[in-house]
């Protein structure tokens, strides 16, 4: 992408690229951040591209994730598999509601809405589609911030595979649903990340852009 | 820290070209158009920085030397700590799990703090090191590795669904997770990374 | 115009800031200095296997209190054992003693019976028994299975002696009375003295009754006697009859001794019959010497003092004879055994004494020792005590450092001998004055025959027969005397008939001699009806 078509104002509109590592702006020409020697692109490569290749990994991991018995409980030499969805019921059933909700949140609600909503900010921009830069930017917020949180779930069998281990009595394995899961949050974290958020701000119209530039370009 | 020159910076989110004045200490800069916080002055940012680390690794040292948790139902007792549970994993034949868990949790932020110290204290003292910039590199791969709170907010959800049918006890260790997990967020906050690598490059000159 | 300089100060010197590291570095220190204040002993124990124990899990008690915890498991050198590191609360150094066991809580099925049940499902633990030695120790040999009596158990515990291992074994009951009084722990064979030792434990409150005079016997199983009375079939209670067991009591007719304390020694008896072969346990040991052959005295024999068992011999005593000079030349030496208890003295050392010196006295005044016949058929003799009258008076001696009893000859040597003493008494008589004297007798008698006197003896003897014939002739049934005696007596007969008449009435009717008769009449027979 040369210069010309980005946008006035932006730094990729005077050929500057911004280290990711150490946010130094220097010519995307020479393509290694002059301070910190990480590669410099103007955009993240084929941001779009990778974006919903990884997106579409995580919707197929998501399904042994949710199929898979996330961890077996062994009473008394009875095994007894519960996958994420099971135990969230289990959870309503023993009126635990708050926890039942927070692991229904984190485990069903985040992952789906990241993969969702990281599919549709690709589909946006490559849509070219009008809906507010601001909405779209605050959603990529979103969908960052909360990556990390999906993993409380294998957290929790993690703990519970170490702490429940009474013999014969009781005991907790973890089934291959967690393996799943994890890289269901791995693989949307990567997504996320390799998705490049000033693609949205790119498809900013001209005239908008102007009216920045004149209303002056220091902040304190 | 002051800056005699202007700062110019491209936003990461939307790739404005933002022109930064001097900071006083204390004030953040954000991008104008999207909002995104570019960088902020910190007070002493550096030192208390350094200062949370030490006391983060010290708590991270404690909270894998004593039991975490205990569980007791009915007269059986089972012990959890850190290192343990994750050799168990590991023996259990849960490689990955072990790793997916141990990793973020304890290797990640160790190896964090073990980059951050190495930076700021010829930073602070103003002697170069070559070991700086790859540090650097190192520290900012990992930090969104690092899931601290998700941990302590994991381990409170696993007490919660525990608690219902056996005894749980909280462990030293535990306690001195939740510290670490404060001194390591507090690590975080406390070290812009903008003024870091302006700083780096400073030295370097 | 330029601004006026703003007073810029440098801030010096360390910020707080420094305080939150310094704080968790405080922390750190003293938590690191509490676990290793508090930190138990830690000890290593081998076992022959692990099974039920897990490194981080297994948890060490003491009455089902949590003292420790094992904190690693490993093999031994060789791999042939196991070692199980483990750390111990502060407070159970003081349990740890030379003596201390340990051993493994699992599921058992054994002769005591089900045990350890409860660790199907909680997992194995071990389990420690304190030990009562003053002397420490970190690193113990643990037992492969419980301990037969936990230690700290009050009891008595003593050991058994044996010569040969019967049925008993360890986990056997030991019975007192046909009650469970202990059980037999543990048994050794002691190869150096090739006996069976057997370590028993007397529960309380029965460890009081046990006494030095107790014997212990092999109750196992049947004893079967045949004997005169025919056969005797004898069985302890029905454990003893599968399993085995040892018997504890006193022997017939022996009271009991004193309180016996832990560890000590008694010998482990066949049965209840060769106890009481040997009931009492002090003794006195005599020599005896015999000039003649001691063909037949066995080992075991019996010594009696005129028939009352005394105690037995013991044996021939010939190492002692070989050896000094002279040996054989007076006689082949026996050693004898002598209770107290059997003359009723008590069976104590005190008894010994009187005994002692009841035979000195007794030696004084005669008594000596002497080879009897026990059985004419198998020829076994037996040593027989007996007072002597007129014997030489001696004293006890002293023959390879013990008293010896005087002998005398006896069987026949002794007819020998009493025939010797008979002729002699004989010789001594005065014969050839008795003998001269009845010869002078006969002399005279025969003259006193031969006079006149006697001669006509028969002839009158002859005519007095003659005379005594004719009167007895006179006597007899047709002589005139019998004719005239004849009708007198016949009237007297009658006389006294009617005498007796009258004495009837007088006895019907007194006053008869005055008033007539009531004359009743006489039955008349009646005629019966036709």
């Amino acid at each position: 992408m040369s210069a010309a078509t980005f946008l006035p104002g932006t730094a990729a509109a005077e050929g500057l690229a911004t280290c990711h590592t150490c946010c130094k702006l220097a010519p995307a020409e020479s393509h290694k951040c002059p301070r910190c020697g990480s590669s410099l692109h103007l955009r993240t490569t084929d941001s779009l591209q990778r974006t919903i290749a990884l997106a579409v990994t995580a919707t197929l991991l998501y399904i042994p994730a949710n199929v898979l018995p996330i961890m077996t409980t062994t009473m008394l030499g009875t095994s007894e598999p519960s996958t994420i969805l099971g135990g969230v019921v289990l959870l309503i059933h023993h009126e635990s509601y708050l926890i039942a909700a927070v692991i229904f949140i984190a485990s069903v609600m985040v992952p789906t809405g990241k993969l969702l909503s990281i599919s549709w900010l690709c589909w946006s921009v490559a849509r070219r589609q009008s809906t507010s830069l601001e909405q779209r930017t605050r959603m990529y917020r979103v969908t960052e911030f909360v990556g990390k949180w999906s993993m409380t779930d294998v957290f929790v069998v993690a703990i519970l595979v170490a702490l429940i281990q009474l013999g014969g009595l009781l005991s907790i394995t973890a089934g291959n649903a967690a393996i799943a899961f994890g890289g269901v949050v791995v693989v949307t974290m990567i997504a996320a990340e390799s998705f490049d958020s000033r693609l949205i701000w790119d498809q900013m119209d001209a005239e908008r852009s102007e009216l920045e530039v004149e209303s002056g370009d220091t902040n304190a | 820290m002051t800056e005699t020159v202007p700062l110019r910076l491209g936003c990461l989110e939307c790739d404005l070209l933002v022109c930064i004045e001097p900071l006083d200490p204390g004030a953040r800069a954000s991008c104008p158009r999207c909002g995104h916080m570019l960088t902020a002055n910190n007070r002493d940012g550096f030192t208390r920085s350094l200062a949370f680390a030490s006391a983060a690794s010290m708590l991270l040292a404690m909270s894998m030397s004593f039991p975490f948790l205990s569980l007791e139902a009915s007269g059986l007792e089972q012990v959890m700590t850190l290192p343990r549970s994750a050799y168990e994993l590991y023996a259990d034949g849960y490689l990955l799990i072990a790793i997916l868990v141990m990793g973020p949790i304890i290797a990640v932020p160790a190896l964090m703090i073990g980059a951050l110290m190495a930076m700021l204290v010829p930073l602070r003292r103003g002697t170069p090191a070559p070991w700086i910039v790859p540090a650097g590199h190192f520290l900012f791969a990992l930090s969104p590795w690092s899931m601290v709170e998700v941990f302590v907010i994991g381990v409170l959800v696993s007490l919660v669904k525990i608690g219902a049918m056996a005894t749980v006890h909280l462990g030293i260790s535990f306690w001195a997770y939740v510290a670490f997990a404060i001194c390591f967020t507090a690590t975080l906050t406390n070290l812009d990374r903008v003024q870091l690598w302006e700083r780096i490059e400073e030295l370097s000159a | 115009m330029p601004d006026a300089d703003a007073a810029v100060s440098q801030k010096r010197g360390i910020s707080p800031i420094w305080l939150v590291p310094l704080v968790a570095l405080a922390i750190g220190i003293w938590m690191v200095a509490y676990t290793i204040q508090s930190r138990g002993p830690e000890i290593t124990i081998v076992f022959s296997t692990a099974e039920g124990i897990e490194a981080g899990k297994t948890k060490i008690k003491l009455r089902s209190v949590d003292i420790g915890m094992v904190d690693s498991v490993g093999l031994a050198d060789g791999l042939l054992k196991v070692i199980v590191t483990a750390s111990l609360e502060k407070a159970a150094e003081a349990l740890l003693k030379e003596d201390t066991e340990f051993w493994v809580v699992r599921p058992r099925i054994g002769k005591g019976g089900v045990s350890g049940l409860g660790t199907l499902l909680s997992g194995g633990y071990i389990q420690l028994a304190p030990g009562e030695s003053a002397a420490k120790r970190s690193d113990f040999i643990g037992l492969e299975d419980p301990p037969a009596t936990p230690a700290g158990t009050p009891g008595v515990k003593v050991v058994l002696t044996a010569d040969r291992a019967g049925s008993v074994s360890s986990g056997d009951p030991v019975l007192f009375k046909g009650y469970t009084v202990g059980r037999v722990e543990s048994e050794v064979f002691d190869i150096d003295s090739k006996r069976l030792s057997y370590s028993v434990f007397i529960d309380a409150p029965y460890d009081g009754l046990l006494t030095d005079a107790h014997r212990f016997w092999d109750a196992s199983g049947i004893s079967i006697r045949a004997g005169a009375d025919g056969i005797e079939a004898d069985a302890m209670a029905l454990e003893t009859l599968l399993v085995g067991g040892v018997e504890v009591g006193l022997p017939k007719g022996v009271g009991p001794g004193d309180r016996v304390e832990s560890g000590a020694t008694f010998a482990l008896y066949e049965s209840y019959a060769s106890v009481n072969q040997r009931p009492y346990r002090y003794n006195l040991e005599y020599v005896v010497r015999f000039p003649q052959s001691v063909r037949g005295l066995a080992p075991g024999a019996p010594v009696e003092f005129r028939g009352i068992p005394l105690g037995q011999v013991e044996r021939v005593m010939l190492p002692e004879m070989v050896g000094r000079a002279g040996g054989t030349g007076q006689g082949i030496a026996v050693l004898i055994r002598v209770e107290p208890a059997r003359f009723e003295l008590p069976d104590s050392p005190a008894g010994l004494d009187r005994l002692r010196s009841m035979i000195a006295r007794a030696v004084g005044n005669g008594m000596r020792a002497t080879l009897a016949t026990g059985n004419l058929l198998t020829g076994s003799l037996y040593v027989s005590l007996d007072l002597f009258t007129d014997v030489e008076t001696e004293e006890v001696g002293i023959y390879a450092d013990r008293p010896t009893i005087p002998t005398m000859t006896s069987g026949l040597e002794g007819i020998e001998h009493k025939l010797t003493m008979f002729l002699d008494k004989l010789n001594e008589l005065p014969l050839e004055g008795t003998v001269t004297e009845a010869q002078r007798t006969l002399a005279s008698l025969d003259r006193l025959v031969a006079g006149e006197g006697m001669q006509s003896l028969p002839a009158s003897v002859d005519e007095t027969l003659e005379e005594l014939r004719g009167m007895l002739a006179s006597l007899s049934a047709d002589s005139e005397l019998q004719a005239r005696l004849l009708p007198t007596i016949t009237e007297l007969d009658r006389t006294l008939a009617s005498l007796r008449q009258v004495l009837d009435t007088l006895g019907e009717q007194p006053n008869a001699l005055i008033f007539n008769r009531a004359y009743k009449d006489d039955p008349r027979p009646q005629a019966g009806s036709r």
